[in-house]
C-alpha cells in the first residue's frame, strides 16, 4: 500500500513538472537573410533564477525582455560578423535562486554547453559565476551588481556591467530627487542587509554627499526578506522630526519599500520617499495603497514614456502586447544582449578576448537607453562599467508616470 | 511613547497571527504525530483564495475570509481522508507528503502568479490618531480578530465535545481509541481546524504585510519555533511562546541591526532547547 501511494504521488509529481515545462517554450527567433551572408546561429548563455524566490520577485521578466532583445537583434539581421549573420540563441541555466546553483549553471553554460559569452545572473550571484567564467575566458555581462569584490573588479577581466547595478540606480534617484527638491537636505538613509552594506554604502554615501544630501543618524539595515518592516519604521521615527525624506538604497523588494512606506503614512509622516531599486512604483502601491505610495520614485522605465529611446520603446510595446499591462519592463539584462553585440560587431570576431580587447578600447557604446561610456576605474578597480542613463518613475495621480531620464555621467 | 506604542500593538498583531498558525500546526502534531511541513504553504494559499474573492471577485472581506476559511478546511478534510490517512501514521511518509504538497502549492501559485505584487486591501481603512500616537484601523481590526480567533478556540478546545475528544488523542491516542472515541473522525475535524486557521492568519498577514508564493516558508520557521519552544501537546505553551516570538521579532529589530534580529532570535531558541529540548510546556516525544 506505502509503496502504491509512494508511486502515484512520484507520477503525480512528474506529470506537474512535465506540464509546467510545457507551459512555455521559448520562441525561435527568424530574421531576415541578405543574399551573399551565410546564417548561423551564436549561442550565448543566460544565467538566471528558473526556479525558487528570484524567480518570481525578477528574472521571469528580465529573461523575458532578454528573449523579446534576441528576438529583435535577430529580426533585423542578427550578430553581421563578415558576410556571416549570427542570429542569437539564448540558451538558459538554473540559478535555483542560490549561489550553488548559480557556480553549477555557469559551469554547465561553460563546459557542456559551451558557450563563450553569457549575460546574468541578476541580483548578487555573480561573485558565484566569476570564479568558472573568468578562468574560461568567457565574457559576462551581469544583470545586476552590488560592488562586492569578485563581482566586477580587478580580478574578473571578462566581466563587464552597464549601469544595471545598484550603484548607478541608486544615482539616478538620487539626481532626480535633487532635482525636484532642492531644498532637502536631511533624509532617513535604509538599505537591505544582505552583506553587500560595507562594500556599495560608502560609494552611495559619496553620492549623496556630492548632492547634498546628509542622513540623519546611522543607516538602517533591514532583512530584505522579512515579512514584517514596522520596526524599521519605528526606527525612523525614532529620527525625529529633522528628517525630510526616505531613501531606501541598493534592490529592496516591493514588500519592503510598500511596507515602509505604509507605516509612515500611518505615523502621519508625508515626506517624500526615493528608492534605488528597480521596482514599479505600481508593486509599490499595491502594497503600501495608493494614496500613502503616491509621489515615490525608483528607477525603471515607464510604459508610453514619450522620452523612451526607440529600441527600448519597440520592446516595451512588444513586452506589453504578449503579456500585458502590468508586466514589468526589466531592460537590464536585454541592455548588455545589445552591448555585446555592439561589441562583437565593432570587434568582427567571436573570440571573447578580442570582443574584450575591442569593448575596453571603444570610446563610445551605443546601449538601448542611449550613448554609454566606459569607467569605473576607481570605483571597481577596473574601467568595465558603461554607463548610459537611466529613467526614473513616479506615482503620479495613482499612476505610473515618467520622471525623466538621468545622466548618470562618468562614474570615477 | 510613539515608538513604545507601535511596537506593543506590532507585537500583539504578529503574535495574534503566530498563535493563529501555531496552533494549527499543534493540533495535527499533538494528535496525529504529523509534522507539518506543509502548513506553510496552506498559510499562503489561504491569503491567495482571500485576494481572489477580494479582488478578483470583488467580495466582501469578512464574506470571503468565511470561504476561504471553510475552503482550505475542507482542502485539510481532503489531504486527511485521501493522503494522510492512507499513510497510517508513518512518520516518515508523512514528511514527505508534506514536503510533497508544499512543494505542489508553491509552485502551482508560482507559475500561476509569477512575479506579480499582490497584496489584500485593508480589512479597514483609516488611520486612528491621538496626541501620542496614531495606529491604523487596519492594525486594529487585525489584532481584535486574532484576539476573538483565539478566544474561540480555546472555548471550542476546551468546551466542546469535539474538542475534549481532541485533547484527550493528543495525551493518549490508544486510550482515546478504547474509549471508543471514532479517531478518523476527530482527525478529520483537526485538519480542517488546522488549515482554517492557517488560512485565516493568511489572510489577515496577506492585508497586513503582502502575498508572494513564498510568504509560507517564513511563516512556518516562526510556526516551528513557537512549536518547539512551546513542547508537544501544549495548547497553553503555544500562546505563551506565541507572544514572546512576536514580541522579540518585533523589538529586537529595532535595537538590533538587520538581518542580525533574526540570528540572535534564533540563537535564543537553539539555547533553550539544548537545556530543555521538550520546551517549556510540553513532554517528550517518543516517535
Amino acid at each position: 500500500m506505502k509503496r502504491a501511494v509512494f508511486i502515484g504521488m512520484l507520477w503525480l509529481l512528474l506529470a506537474f513538472l512535465f506540464a509546467a515545462g510545457c507551459a512555455e517554450q521559448a520562441e525561435a527567433p527568424e530574421g531576415p537573410k541578405s543574399p551573399e551572408s551565410s546564417v548561423e546561429t551564436l549561442r550565448v548563455g543566460g544565467i538566471f533564477a528558473l526556479t525558487g524566490f528570484w524567480n518570481a520577485a525578477f528574472d521571469n521578466s528580465i529573461m523575458k525582455m532578454l528573449d523579446e532583445a534576441a528576438i529583435y537583434i535577430n529580426e533585423h539581421g542578427g550578430i553581421k560578423v563578415g558576410d556571416t549573420q549570427y542570429m542569437i540563441e539564448i540558451v538558459y541555466e538554473d540559478t535555483e535562486s542560490n549561489f550553488d546553483g548559480t557556480a553549477s549553471a555557469a559551469n554547465r553554460l561553460v563546459y557542456e554547453k559551451e558557450v563563450d559569452f553569457i549575460i546574468g545572473p541578476a541580483e548578487h550571484f555573480t561573485p558565484a559565476a566569476t570564479p568558472v567564467t573568468e578562468p574560461a575566458g568567457v565574457l559576462l555581462f551581469p544583470g545586476w551588481y552590488n560592488v562586492v569584490p569578485d563581482e566586477i573588479d580587478a580580478n574578473t577581466p571578462y566581466t563587464f556591467g552597464t549601469c544595471q547595478g545598484s550603484l548607478p540606480h541608486g544615482m539616478a534617484v538620487i539626481k532626480s530627487m535633487r532635482r525636484d527638491y532642492p531644498d532637502i537636505k536631511k533624509i532617513a538613509f535604509l538599505s537591505p542587509d544582505d552583506g553587500a552594506i560595507p562594500y556599495i554604502i560608502p560609494h552611495v554615501e559619496k553620492v549623496l554627499k556630492e548632492e547634498g544630501f546628509e542622513p540623519v543618524g546611522d543607516l538602517i539595515p533591514f532583512p530584505n526578506e522579512t515579512e514584517d518592516f514596522n520596526p524599521f519604521v519605528a526606527r525612523i521615527l525614532d529620527l525625529g522630526d529633522e528628517v525630510e525624506a526616505v531613501f531606501v538604497e541598493k534592490s529592496p523588494g516591493p514588500a519592503a519599500v510598500g511596507n515602509i512606506t505604509k507605516g509612515l503614512r500611518e505615523a502621519g509622516k508625508d515626506y517624500p520617499i526615493f528608492c534605488g531599486s528597480p521596482i514599479s512604483v505600481a508593486d509599490i502601491a499595491t502594497v503600501a495603497g495608493l494614496e500613502a505610495a503616491e509621489g515615490i520614485r525608483t528607477p525603471i522605465a515607464t510604459r508610453n514614456d514619450p522620452e523612451m529611446p526607440p529600441v527600448a520603446a519597440e520592446l516595451a510595446r512588444r513586452i506589453t502586447e504578449k503579456y500585458g499591462e502590468d508586466f514589468p519592463l526589466s531592460y537590464q539584462s536585454a541592455i548588455s544582449l545589445f552591448v555585446l553585440k555592439e561589441a562583437i560587431e565593432a570587434a568582427q570576431s567571436l573570440d571573447p578576448t578580442v570582443v574584450r580587447d575591442t569593448l575596453e578600447s571603444m570610446e563610445r557604446i551605443d546601449t538601448i537607453y542611449g550613448p554609454g561610456v566606459l569607467c569605473g576605474e576607481e570605483t571597481f578597480g577596473i574601467k568595465h562599467i558603461i554607463s548610459h542613463p537611466l529613467p526614473v518613475q513616479i506615482l503620479k495621480d495613482g499612476k505610473p508616470s515618467p520622471g525623466g531620464w538621468i545622466e548618470i555621467g562618468y562614474i570615477p | 511613547m510613539g515608538l513604545l506604542f507601535n511596537t506593543v500593538i506590532n507585537s500583539l498583531i504578529l503574535s495574534s497571527m503566530y498563535i493563529l498558525a501555531a496552533l494549527g500546526f499543534a493540533f495535527l502534531f499533538n494528535m496525529l504525530r504529523i509534522f507539518n511541513l506543509a502548513h506553510g504553504a496552506i498559510y499562503m494559499i489561504g491569503g491567495y483564495i482571500g485576494y481572489y474573492f477580494i479582488v478578483e471577485l470583488g467580495m466582501n472581506h469578512w464574506l470571503a475570509l468565511l470561504l476561504t476559511t471553510l475552503l482550505v478546511a475542507a482542502f485539510g478534510m481532503f489531504l486527511e481522508r485521501f493522503l494522510f490517512r492512507r499513510l497510517k501514521g508513518d512518520f516518515n511518509l508523512n514528511i514527505m507528503a508534506c514536503v510533497f504538497v508544499a512543494v505542489i502549492l508553491q509552485t502551482t501559485v508560482n507559475i500561476i502568479v509569477g512575479d506579480k505584487t499582490m497584496a489584500i486591501p485593508s480589512f479597514a481603512e483609516g488611520v486612528f490618531r491621538t496626541a501620542l500616537f496614531s495606529v491604523s484601523y487596519e492594525r486594529l481590526v487585525t489584532f481584535a480578530a486574532g484576539l476573538f480567533l483565539l478566544g474561540a478556540i480555546i472555548w471550542f478546545v476546551n468546551k466542546t465535545r469535539i474538542g475534549l475528544q481532541m485533547q484527550a488523542i493528543a495525551q493518549h491516542r490508544d486510550g482515546a481509541i478504547l474509549q471508543g472515541i471514532d479517531i478518523n473522525r476527530v482527525s478529520a475535524v483537526a485538519f480542517a481546524l488546522g488549515c482554517a486557521l492557517a488560512a485565516i492568519a493568511g489572510i489577515f498577514l496577506g492585508a497586513y504585510l503582502r502575498l508572494s508564493p513564498y510568504m509560507g516558508d517564513l511563516m512556518l520557521t516562526k510556526v516551528v519555533i513557537i512549536f518547539m519552544l512551546a513542547g508537544a501537546g501544549s495548547i497553553t505553551g503555544i500562546l505563551i511562546t506565541g507572544l514572546i516570538l512576536g514580541t522579540l521579532s518585533s523589538v529586537l529589530p529595532v535595537f538590533i541591526s538587520g538581518a542580525a534580529s533574526d540570528a540572535v532570535i534564533i540563537a535564543i531558541v537553539i539555547i533553550i532547547l539544548l537545556i530543555r529540548p521538550q520546551g517549556f510546556f510540553g513532554y517528550q516525544v517518543e516517535m
